[in-house]
């Protein structure tokens, strides 16, 4: 397996010039002809979290001040969750074009997604330490501390996803229509806009949101930015675990379809 | 140390899956639970190459040829690595320069220019070498200003003529043709015949699927005949061709 992802690796380092520019051709393309460009990866989260801090903070007599960098954390990481396994359906499909006329190792595409993701994640961070700096700007130093961390295991998180949602979505043509409605469901079930207290209300359903590894993932990033300590060496674990496993799923799944693939474009 | 670059097939077999065409549908079975219409009938898998043993040595100029779907383009893209084989050895060494559609995977809305270096980068070139090559490829396309127009503006002659500069600019070791051999309108195949021929003797190796008969000859040391996924003929072009017209007209 070692020898095997070395190997990869190595031919992944080969096509590096491509893969680079495929992650700058996509990232050009999101806002190619568009007035603000870039500036809307930061001022899209920040309207939709204006939107739904009002609209959620008036339905469930939240403070607004606090409540709005909650919901921004929860959208940006989102984003992220829906930009590995909805997005990252694409991954393969949309490369099918190169796919057909090179044999480039197919992990390359899924990289190149995960790579304009986590840039997009980045860059869209922007938006909650302007928050922060605002509201709390201490946070900033253990935000801007742990972050480093946080963005290895989103982006081993990314691959993950959108390497198994890549492969899924080029052999069950089902999945760009089924894949929303999972991830509405994970949504509700998980503090993206919801906060504990909700949880609270049934044992069963509180149990869940302790061990949901969305929880201890998006406390990655609340626990420093929101409330200015370093996540938990709890978050840290599951959340590491989650990806371990993740990633060991996707590795399988490359390793088992990457070579019949081409048939199936 | 000089590589010793060859293309060695030795018992190939490389089948064309069916399972993914006899997947069906909710409807398709539902429809035909309830008899109200024909259950779907299964494909088989399409044996394409069988028990196929080829070595290409360095300086070889292979012409590949044979009717459609004798599986010419199935052994390129095999020797390419695109297509896995069921059983038997592929061993290639060398750099592979394929050729197979040279038009696609433009990417629409970025300029000619912009083209090129997606393109060059593909075929496998580091910035620093497209760089210095790109004036002698917007030269060769005579596209003049359209270079810095989004592609999508252009007519497909166009396209054909940078698809085809760029494509011929980066030189390979072991050179994969389908069909392309010069491309666009009269003024242009004149020219672009002779850049082909250019990279063709750059190349250790050549490998040629086409039905043009005429350049086979012309351009190959060497032909083999498919038919049905084997090796039927293997020669010299001259010899080779004959025999190909013969069954053709048999």
């Amino acid at each position: 397996m070692v020898s095997k992802l070395k190997r990869d690796w190595q031919r992944i380092y080969v096509v590096r010039y491509f893969l680079l520019n495929l992650v700058k051709l996509d990232l050009k393309n999101k806002y190619r002809r568009s007035k603000l460009g870039i500036l809307w990866t930061v001022l899209y989260p920040m309207g939709l979290s204006a939107i739904m801090g009002v609209v959620f903070s008036v339905a469930f007599n939240y403070e607004l001040a606090g409540y709005m960098p909650y919901v921004l954390s929860g959208i940006l990481f989102w984003d992220l969750v829906s930009g590995a396994f909805g997005g990252g359906g694409y991954s393969l499909l949309s490369n099918d074009s190169y796919i057909r006329q090179c044999n480039n190792p197919l992990m390359m595409y899924t990289l190149k997604s995960s790579i304009v993701t986590i840039i997009n994640f980045t860059i869209a961070m922007v938006s909650l330490c302007a928050w922060i700096l605002v509201q709390d700007p201490l946070n900033i130093l253990v935000g801007t501390a742990s972050f480093p961390i946080t963005i290895i295991i989103f982006f081993f998180f990314v691959w993950g996803g959108t390497t198994i949602a890549g492969y899924t979505c080029v052999q069950y043509r089902d999945y760009p229509m089924m894949i929303p409605l999972i991830l509405q469901v994970l949504w509700y079930i998980s503090p993206v806009f919801f906060q504990e207290d909700l949880f609270k209300s049934n044992k069963l359903v509180y149990t869940w949101f302790q061990w949901n590894p969305i929880t201890h993932m998006l406390n990655l990033i609340r626990a420093p930015f929101i409330n200015g300590v370093a996540p938990s060496v709890w978050d840290y674990a599951i959340s590491i675990l989650f990806v371990a496993l993740i990633d060991i799923w996707a590795y399988y799944i490359n390793e088992k379809k990457e070579r019949d693939l081409i048939f199936y474009l | 140390m000089k590589k010793n670059i060859h293309i060695y097939l030795d018992k190939v077999n490389m089948f064309y899956p069916s399972n993914i065409y006899n997947a069906t549908t909710l409807k398709q079975e539902v429809f035909s639970f309830l008899k109200l219409q024909k259950p779907k009938a299964l494909l088989k898998d399409v044996h394409a190459l069988k028990d196929l043993n080829l070595h290409v040595e360095a300086g070889e100029r292979l012409g590949v040829i044979g009717h459609n779907g004798s599986g010419k383009s199935t052994l390129l893209k095999t020797i390419a690595g695109i297509y896995p084989v069921v059983s038997g050895t592929v061993d290639v060494c060398g750099r592979i320069k394929a050729l197979f559609d040279i038009v696609l995977g433009f990417d629409l809305e970025s300029t000619g220019r912009e083209n090129i270096m997606y393109r060059a980068l593909l075929l496998g070139a580091t910035p620093k070498e497209i760089e210095a090559k790109t004036q002698e490829i917007i030269d060769f396309t005579e596209l003049g200003e359209f270079i810095d127009f989004p592609v999508k503006s252009y007519s497909s002659g166009m396209v054909v003529r940078l698809a085809f500069a760029v494509s011929t600019s980066i030189s390979g070791e072991i050179l994969l043709l389908d069909e392309v051999i010069a491309a666009g309108d009269v003024s242009f195949i004149k020219k672009a015949r002779k850049r082909m021929l250019e990279l063709i003797d750059k190349a250790e190796i050549m490998v040629f699927v086409s039905h043009d008969l005429a350049t086979i000859e012309e351009v190959c040391t060497r032909v083999i005949m498919l038919n049905h996924g084997r090796i039927v003929a293997d020669g010299s072009p001259k010899e080779i061709v004959s025999y190909y017209k013969k069954e053709m007209n048999a």
